[in-house]
């Protein structure tokens, strides 16, 4: 950390940046300046500078006394922005093997099938156990994850399929997301890089009703990342549970097992929905509940506090009369809901404002990336959704969910922007819109005094194809800093 | 000549024989040697162990030995406790873990076990006199392990302890295509369930106990993640952890500060990477009990100190990494009331090395279990390497 060292030389990066000044390990403050900043409340400051302190935000202003002994971080060209929140983030599960290894993905299969790692043959190449290791064997394409045609760091490594998503049952909201994620793994690296400080790391959508997402940092100490362990209880209306949930479908020429069951349809879906909930509600009053697809009492019991509020609900949908169902669902058990993916939303904009629903729209795309390319849902897509959304006053939020990188959210705010929404409105979809979204705006999201200094120096505007993000804070500690790099 | 003697068969068994009545009957009374392990892992100079009727009766300083005693003396030799190997199969045929429960804390280990199996003999050539088998890790909980000695001594009980730890395994062993879990989700949100149950004193007995502490519990785990979520989900309450991780390591430092349950990392070899085994190193400069696997018999005999001095090698200290193979392995398995240590009152399981075990070079010279001798190291044994089977 730039903080711990008693000197730092010869930090210069190319000629848009110059560093003013590094002082003496015992500085507490920080102070950050950039030829414009945006503190995320729709305000702009140019020459702004900030003062950060104790982890948190001090003073925000122009031409600030800097504080005796404080580091100070100048990117003159630059601009500052909060940190970015993507409040629906499909996260890598853990370091597959697939992605971690230098091997060809054809050498670590021979690797599973030698007679020397017999003991991992049960394992696919998605790097967990895959009832089609002999089609990974045979080089024929496998359904779950995309082997040999995945696209290598995405497809693979955001397909959560046999990780993310318990098998067990088609209702599992006691799971929680967070016992499958790897702090340490290389996507939380991949995020910060793109300037995102925050995710809600999304459950998966192969069940109907999913895990409980989690809250958490992308950088920093370890023992420090986890925001809030438990969050929204995700739902998927849609195709996606059934095609998905692996083996819904009895397998040909195989036995009936224990993931033989509904939906094998979207009427199917709903139906899970609509039972699961039934059965919570009638467990409490004690009529028990009886048939196929009884939801586990633990599920019930989750389930029991989305219905009372205690836990929000998020409901995945794409197609216009999905997210009617969607609609139609909540409404049904008057529980409020918060919209994922919202491919058709601009369809359904009365609807949606109807109900008072909030929706994390994304990503913006014309090809669709990752696994929503096989689920025959994503032909509606267009580029405006996100502006025919802002524009009707739904509080809406960017995500980039499994994207990274260049196509991170950084990007999705660029094309948000290209495609018509105003600048300042895109920065609160990527900041304050998805911190409220998430419970944490009295925390996050801006870069108001009080709040935690989560902050990224841009070298030039934000989301401009040129711009990077050059310097990131987290919690006023630099998590990321490319001035060394040059 | 006789024609019987140009029969080497028939020589080597009526040696063996002899060999065989040799190791039955000597048990020394005293034991004097240059060096020996002390209780806080450093090696001391001079000594004498009191033996009696299978126990270490007294240590006492200075090279002492009364006439009308059988005594053995060992110029420059080092005495040990016997080594404890806490992840071994030695024994075991095929599988070690029912597929059908994937919370089974009702098996035992000492089913698995065939104790007149020839492989515990290659243990004690390595000086290994005590193992611990447990079920595989194919279980979220996959019943108590079984720890008993190399060796069967008449008049001496050979298992001592048949009813614990219980085990416990997080990580992508534990998933199975048929049946819950599936997922690290689904494996947590069931070991959390059945935690709770117990907590509540629901459900099998030695769930319930491991809950109210009165059984200590060994956590398996396949990756950095799986020991934070083990922290996570056992952490708090009075219930007593171990983990094993053997897999891929990284700064657990920060997690473990404070919560310090013992920590079984290895086998380690000359392939594995410098940063997984200076991670032990760095463990044991945190205070944290380490405790070195030996994997026997998939792994060589001698793992265990391979480990122990890979692990000094890149950094660890050689009093923690004696330790390590003594007397940490021997509180894991809740046995250190009765070996692991050079102490009155222990059971007198002694290897006689030529130079402190660390050392690679160094060989065992003997092994006795229960004060009696059951590898004397021949001849043969140095000069061709053969075995003395």
């Amino acid at each position: 950390m730039t903080r711990g060292r008693t000197q730092v030389t010869g930090a210069v990066l190319a000629a848009l940046v110059v560093l003013v000044g590094i002082t003496p390990i015992h500085a507490d403050d920080i102070v950050v300046k950039a030829g414009i900043l945006y503190v995320g409340n729709g305000q702009t400051i140019s020459d702004g500078m900030l003062i950060l302190r104790d982890g948190r935000v001090a003073q925000v202003g122009q031409s600030l006394p800097v504080p005796k002994g404080a580091l100070v971080i100048e990117v003159i060209l630059g601009s500052i922005t909060p940190g970015l929140i993507d409040a629906n983030a499909a996260v890598e599960a853990d370091d597959t093997i697939m992605l971690s290894s230098p091997k060809s993905a054809r050498d670590v299969l021979h690797d599973f099938f030698c007679p020397r790692h017999q003991r991992k043959a049960v394992m696919g190449c998605c790097g967990s156990t895959c009832s089609q290791a002999l089609r990974h064997a045979s080089g024929e394409a496998c359904s779950e994850c995309g082997f040999p045609n995945a696209r290598p760091g995405l497809a693979v490594g955001t397909n959560p399929t046999s990780i993310l998503a318990e098998d067990s049952s088609e209702v599992i909201p006691h799971t929680r997301v967070i016992d499958s994620v790897d702090l340490r793994a290389k996507d939380f690296d991949r995020l910060l890089r793109g300037g995102v400080t925050t995710v809600f790391v999304a459950p998966d959508s192969a069940a109907v009703i999913s895990s409980q997402g989690a809250i958490v940092r992308t950088g920093g100490a370890i023992d420090r990342r986890i925001l809030r362990e438990t969050d929204a209880v995700k739902a998927t209306i849609g195709t996606e549970p059934s095609w998905r949930g692996r083996g819904n479908r009895r397998p040909w020429r195989q036995d009936v097992t224990f993931k033989t069951r509904r939906p094998t349809t979207r009427m199917g879906v709903g139906w899970v929905f609509r039972k699961a909930m039934y059965d919570s509600r009638g467990d409490a009053l004690g009529i028990p509940p009886h048939g196929a697809d009884t939801p586990s009492q633990a599920a019930m019991k989750t389930l029991r506090k989305v219905l009372n509020g205690e836990i929000p609900l998020r409901i995945q949908a794409r197609q216009r009369h999905d997210i009617s169902t969607a609609c139609r669902l909540a409404e049904e058990f008057s529980i409020p809901f918060v919209l994922e993916e919202a491919t058709e939303a601009h369809h359904c904009i009365e609807e949606l404002k109807r109900g008072g629903v909030a929706v994390i729209y994304g990503p913006i795309y014309i090809n669709a990336p990752g696994h929503r390319a096989w689920s025959t849902e994503v032909a509606g897509a267009r580029l405006h959704t996100m502006k025919a959304l802002l524009d009707a006053g739904i509080d809406t939020a960017l995500t980039a969910h499994e994207l990274r990188d260049e196509d991170g959210l950084a990007r999705q705010a660029m094309y948000a922007i290209r495609f018509g929404v105003e600048p300042q409105e895109v920065l609160k979809a990527v900041t304050a819109t998805p911190a409220r979204i998430l419970g944490v705006g009295d925390e996050l999201g801006t870069l108001e005094p009080g709040k935690r200094a989560d902050v990224v120096v841009w070298s030039g505007q934000p989301f401009e194809a040129t711009s990077m993000p050059v310097v990131v804070l987290i919690d006023g500690e630099i998590v990321l800093d490319r001035r060394k790099k040059g | 000549m006789q024609s019987w003697i140009r029969q080497p068969g028939l020589t080597i068994i009526c040696a063996l024989i002899l060999v065989g009545r040799a190791w039955g009957q000597f048990s020394p009374d005293m034991m004097v040697v240059d060096r020996f392990l002390a209780p806080d892992g450093s090696l001391q100079p001079n000594i004498t162990l009191i033996l009696s009727q299978g126990k270490i009766k007294s240590v006492r300083p200075g090279k002492v030995a009364p006439a009308g005693q059988v005594v053995v003396h060992h110029s420059g030799a080092v005495v040990f406790p016997g080594l404890i190997d806490v992840r071994s199969t030695l024994g075991t045929y095929g599988a070690t873990s029912e597929s059908a429960l994937a919370i089974d804390p009702g098996a035992s280990a000492v089913d698995l076990v065939d104790a007149t199996h020839r492989d515990f003999r290659s243990a004690v050539r390595a000086g290994v006199t005590t193992v611990m088998v447990a079920p595989a890790a194919n279980n979220l909980v996959s019943g108590v392990a079984v720890t008993l000695k190399t060796v069967a001594i008449e008049g001496h009980d050979r298992f001592l302890r048949t009813d614990g730890p219980l085990m416990f395994a997080l990580g992508s062993s534990v998933w199975q295509p048929e049946r819950a879990p599936t997922s690290r989700i689904g494996s947590l949100a069931m070991m959390r369930e059945a935690l709770e149950d117990a907590q509540a004193g629901r459900g099998h007995e030695r769930l319930v106990q491991f809950m109210a502490g009165r059984l200590e519990g060994v956590v398996l785990c396949e990756k950095s993640q799986d020991v934070s979520a083990a922290l996570r989900t056992f952490g708090g309450g009075s219930a007593r952890i171990s983990i094993v991780h053997a897999g891929e390591m990284h700064d657990l430092a920060a997690e473990l500060r404070g919560k310090r349950p013992t920590i079984v990392v290895g086998p380690f070899d000359f392939e594995t990477p410098p940063g997984t085994i200076a991670f032990a190193a760095a463990l044991a400069r945190e205070k944290v009990p380490v405790v070195f696997a030996g994997g026997s018999p998939g792994y060589p005999y001698d793992s265990i100190r391979i480990s122990a001095a890979l692990a000094v090698r890149y950094g660890m200290n050689p009093s923690d990494a004696r330790l390590a193979m003594t007397k940490r392995p021997a509180e894991l398995a809740g046995v250190g009331d009765r070996v692991g240590a050079l102490r009155p009152g222990l059971d007198a399981d002694l290897v006689v090395f030529s130079d402190d075990p660390l050392r690679l070079d160094a060989r065992v010279l003997e092994v006795y279990v229960s004060g009696v001798r059951v590898f004397r190291e021949s001849a043969a044994w140095v000069e061709n390497g053969r075995s003395m089977r």
